[in-house]
């Protein structure tokens, strides 16, 4: 009883911090004059996974059972916790022989020289080699990495990389924030690091969340899968390294933009062909590269699809 | 996961010690049925075990709690030994590696899933066999305790104790054929 009574509170608890949680809409954008003076930037890259993440859909009865009051919060958590539970334990079983073709494949070593050299040719940020952190970060963690740098700023990314548990999308994740670092830097900058948590939203002169997916929306489930695995994992691989090329690719332009999201009006219907029911979306700006789209959503986020057929045409062409 | 996305990300870590069962003789009756360990051909030292996380201090965050477990590596070797046509003295030398021990968290859940993946290398006078086996248990993270996890690692242990078993019976000079044997050759081995 004492246990079923915890986890009761727990999960009550659990729905009271979600719906506590405030956080910033205004995405940062870095601005020319405060770019034109930065010396020097410190680099983290931190990718916390060991394996590729098998994503699912989540259950969401406890937003209806609200209108039951408390008991019916409670009842609506619990209802979700036993979905959640058995949607993941059926995503991590689908994707182990996915995992298996990815032995060996270094993701990590990827990322990181990816991310060194697409920097290394800004010209402007002068950034130092990546430090790759592969254990998770709190957030007391991440401040004592900003106090001890001495560079004038601080860029922090993490690296996610996911297949969903239908096997139709691959998607390479990167969440970027730029943080003024020097206390010199922090004056020029006009933002003062106040007090903890510093890595946070509020106080970076930048942040973006830029993601690649590669994607199947014409075969099924068995096809799907048999094509990610063929050949020790190829197309798993070839998608994996597009996306970490098209992320940091994407983040060196993303950082030499300083157009606010507010002051982009387009409104561009796009459906999102990663889903299996694709929803359209609001998107600001669209741009059609070779196979793929480029899509900027209206909080910034920026997303590029590309057919997993294409890509693997791509792969052939260059071992032609 | 930072401040950018996950507004709430946790101030800091409080580590949690988990110690899960060293008894992990689950599966013997069903074994003895099918009874193929009376071929030499299935029997198995497991000589050496080493560790090929990429991380070794924890095993894995969930929310705000890291979990540490001591000893790994003795644990996931007394779980491979406690296999009938495993031990530690005779049979067809094995090497193991352990691949993975994480917990992973479920994003926008209260789920998480524990994984324990290795790769055996079998021995044999012409060819060695790889074989990649990979134990798995979901759970509803309630209260986050200690006692939670290890009963999650036990079955995750039990599980990859079935799918290591599987594999072995699926050894073409075994029982039969394995999916996944062909998969893991590495550089210089042929396998089976």
């Amino acid at each position: 009883m004492l246990t079923i009574k915890t986890s009761r509170w727990a999960l009550f608890a659990s729905c009271l911090a979600l719906l506590s949680t405030g956080c910033s809409l205004h995405r940062p954008v870095l601005q020319p004059d405060t770019r034109a003076s930065i010396d020097s930037t410190d680099v983290t890259l931190i990718i916390e996974q060991e394996e590729i993440i098998a994503t699912f859909r989540s259950a969401n009865s406890s937003a209806a059972m609200m209108q039951f009051g408390l008991i019916g919060a409670v009842i609506g958590a619990s209802l979700d916790a036993a979905g959640d539970k058995k949607s993941a334990a059926r995503a991590e079983s689908r994707v182990t022989e996915v995992r298996n073709a990815l032995l060996g494949f270094e993701f990590d070593a990827m990322m990181e020289a990816a991310l060194d050299r697409s920097l290394a040719g800004s010209g402007w940020i002068n950034a130092t080699r990546p430090a790759l952190v592969t254990t998770t970060q709190a957030s007391d963690d991440l401040d004592a990495r900003l106090k001890a740098g001495t560079s004038d700023t601080h860029l922090f990314t993490n690296v996610r990389y996911l297949i969903n548990d239908q096997l139709s999308s691959v998607t390479v994740e990167l969440q970027a924030m730029l943080l003024p670092q020097s206390p010199a830097f922090q004056t020029v900058s006009g933002k003062q690091l106040a007090g903890p948590p510093y890595a946070q939203q509020s106080n970076a002169l930048y942040g973006n969340t830029i993601r690649h997916s590669a994607y199947f929306d014409d075969i099924g489930f068995e096809a799907r899968k048999a094509a990610w695995v063929a050949d020790d994992g190829a197309l798993l691989k070839t998608a994996l390294i597009a996306g970490i090329e098209e992320v940091t690719t994407v983040l060196l332009a993303d950082l030499q933009n300083p157009k606010k999201d507010i002051n982009r009006k387009a409104k561009l219907q796009f459906s999102d062909p990663t889903r299996e029911i694709p929803p359209t979306f609001i998107a600001r700006e669209l741009r059609e590269i070779g196979d793929a789209t480029r899509v900027r959503w209206s909080n910034g986020h920026l997303s590029t699809f590309i057919p997993a057929h294409a890509l693997a045409q791509q792969a052939a062409a260059q071992t032609d | 996961m930072f401040g950018l996305a996950a507004c709430a990300s946790p101030k800091t870590l409080t580590d949690v010690q988990v110690t899960p069962t060293q008894n992990h003789a689950i599966f013997s009756e069903n074994w003895s049925d099918s009874a193929p360990a009376e071929l030499a051909a299935c029997k198995f030292q497991l000589v050496a075990l080493t560790d090929a996380r990429r991380n070794r201090s924890d095993i894995g965050v969930h929310g705000s709690r890291r979990y540490v477990l001591d000893s790994t590596l003795g644990w996931v070797r007394e779980t491979l030994l406690a296999i009938p046509t495993v031990s530690d003295e005779t049979g067809r030398p094995t090497q193991g590696e352990l691949l993975r021990l994480g917990v992973q968290g479920h994003s926008k859940t209260t789920s998480r899933t524990i994984t324990i993946a290795i790769r055996l290398r079998i021995a044999s006078s012409e060819r060695d066999t790889v074989l990649v086996a990979r134990g798995s248990d979901t759970s509803v993270n309630w209260a986050g305790e200690a006692e939670e996890i290890n009963e999650s690692l036990d079955r995750a242990a039990s599980d990859l104790q079935q799918q290591v078993l599987r594999e072995i019976r699926q050894l073409p000079d075994c029982m039969g054929q394995s999916p996944t044997a062909k998969l893991y050759d590495a550089p210089g081995h042929a396998t089976r």
